[in-house]
């Protein structure tokens, strides 16, 4: 349970850096 | 106690996400460069990310016992491996979208050619390929426990120092104060932590040395290893912890290993472990000579009864050596003149072999403690149970309708067991706050 919990975790942050890092990148390059 | 384990839970994770998207928040102040691609600023934000994620990995193994205490050892060195997969896989898009969408960037490779900042670029990722290689594939590579510690170290330091340079050689992104300053700061705090862990903690170790005073051979193959501290009051710890203990060598060397410690944490002037041999450091144990220097780093770990004061009763479930944080936790509480009941699962290949047996006798004496042996190969005329420890056993000594925060479960023994057992308790519906376990094979 908790190494699911860990696992998890890793992947809502790798999810939540790969939303970021969209936004970011539209930001710079004047898309938004 | 454990409300407060769960809001430092949180609290830690937050700020763990905040400082991994750091990068981003400060890229985005200051004057907006123009005229870039957005594939390329994807790019180049996923390197960003990648590089706070692997400088963090630092912070994860430094053995801070306050980031620890939330979640256990165990699972920070879980998510230490589960983040690294996350953060290789973003640092290798960079390259991989500049490679796509620019294929005349892929002669940034030729080292021979390249600019610096590529060179750089190209020696980190090597470096970071080469420890995942090696962490993943250790036991199938064949490189043992010593050598494959001393290159994640080397490897995780280039990869991590190498993508900085990187960073700076590049330059796009640190042309402001702000920006170039988070950069250093991140330097800085990376140098800083591997001078803490690989210098002032190796030196304020040397300063609380201990001593074997005695050596003990257990049933089942096992021997306790009693320690005295050298010139000072030793460690206090809660009964389950373990500790990094460092033999025949300095605490400079990579060469220390995790053990439970084994004695009761009434007593810190006497520190145990009871080791079994199954490796070639703990086939060893028996040849310690009686004076010897250890060094001890502990404790560490969340698997511990004093944790939950509010339970009524515990249950343990122990398979072999497994026993050994076991023992501390009924020691302590047979020192303490713990009332409420206790059961314990005790899981052997033979009654022969069964570490502490006598003891264990002995502390039903001194404990409300029910003690049920569960014997692979039993003995001839026995009439306890065999084979396996099974959820019909579990069952009998859970009263049906249990509520959450009542009865705490700790289980610990070799990882077949520890997986079946694990499955047996997920299978039951047992809230899992109530069920508490720490893995040590995790390379």
């Amino acid at each position: 349970m908790r190494e699911r919990l860990s696992t998890i975790f890793a992947v809502l942050v790798g999810v939540v850096s790969l939303l970021l890092a969209l936004v970011f990148a539209a930001i710079q390059s004047g898309l938004m | 106690m454990r409300r407060r384990n769960v809001i430092t839970g949180i609290a830690w994770a937050l700020i763990y996400i905040f400082l991994v998207l750091a990068p981003l928040f400060i890229m985005l102040t200051g004057p907006r460069a123009a005229g870039r691609e957005f594939w390329r600023d994807l790019s180049v934000s996923l390197g960003f990310i990648g590089l706070a994620m692997m400088a963090l990995q630092f912070v994860l193994t430094a053995r801070f016992k306050w980031l620890k205490a939330p979640y256990g050892s165990d699972i920070v060195y879980h998510f230490h491996r589960q983040i690294s997969f996350v953060a290789f896989a973003l640092i290798i898009t960079h390259p991989l979208l500049l490679f796509i969408f620019s294929p005349r960037t892929l002669a940034l490779l030729n080292v021979f050619i390249a600019p610096w900042r590529a060179r750089f670029a190209v020696v980190a990722v090597l470096s970071l390929i080469g420890l995942i290689v090696f962490s993943v594939w250790r036991k199938k590579l064949k490189i043992d426990y010593y050598s494959w510690r001393i290159w994640h170290g080397i490897l995780a330091i280039l990869a991590v120092g190498m993508a900085l340079v990187h960073v700076e050689l590049a330059g796009y992104y640190v042309n402001t104060p702000w920006k170039r300053a988070l950069w250093i700061v991140y330097a800085v705090f990376w140098i800083g932590l591997l001078v803490y862990t690989r210098l002032v903690k190796p030196l304020l170790l040397m300063r609380k040395k201990y001593r074997v005073v005695d050596l003990v051979q257990e049933r089942g193959g096992a021997w306790t290893l009693v320690l005295k501290p050298d010139g000072h009051a030793g460690i206090r710890f809660h009964p389950g912890q373990f500790a990094w203990i460092n033999l025949r060598s300095s605490p400079f060397s990579e060469k220390e290993h995790p053990f439970s410690i084994s004695s009761s944490a009434a007593e810190n002037l006497r520190l145990s472990f009871t080791i079994k041999e199954l490796g070639d450091f703990t086939r060893r144990i028996k040849d310690t000579p009686i004076g010897e220097t250890v060094y001890v780093d502990g404790p560490y770990g969340a698997f511990t009864t004093d944790r939950h004061d509010h339970a009524r009763g515990f249950i343990f479930i122990a398979g072999g050596v497994g026993i050994t944080p076991i023992m501390s936790m009924m020691r302590t509480m047979a020192d303490r003149d713990e009332k409420r009941p206790l059961v314990l699962f005790y899981a052997n290949r033979d009654w022969e072999g069964i570490t502490f047996r006598e003891e264990l006798e002995r502390l039903k004496k001194r404990l409300d403690l029910t003690l049920i042996h569960v014997l692979e190969k039993p003995p001839q005329n026995w009439t306890g149970k065999q084979g396996y420890i099974s959820r019909k056993d579990i069952e009998e000594v859970i009263p049906k309708g249990l509520e959450r925060n009542q009865l705490e479960i700790f289980l610990c023994g070799p990882p077949p067991m520890m997986r079946a057992v694990d499955r047996i308790i997920n299978e039951m519906n047992i809230w899992p706050g109530d069920f508490h376990y720490e893995r040590f094979d995790l390379v």
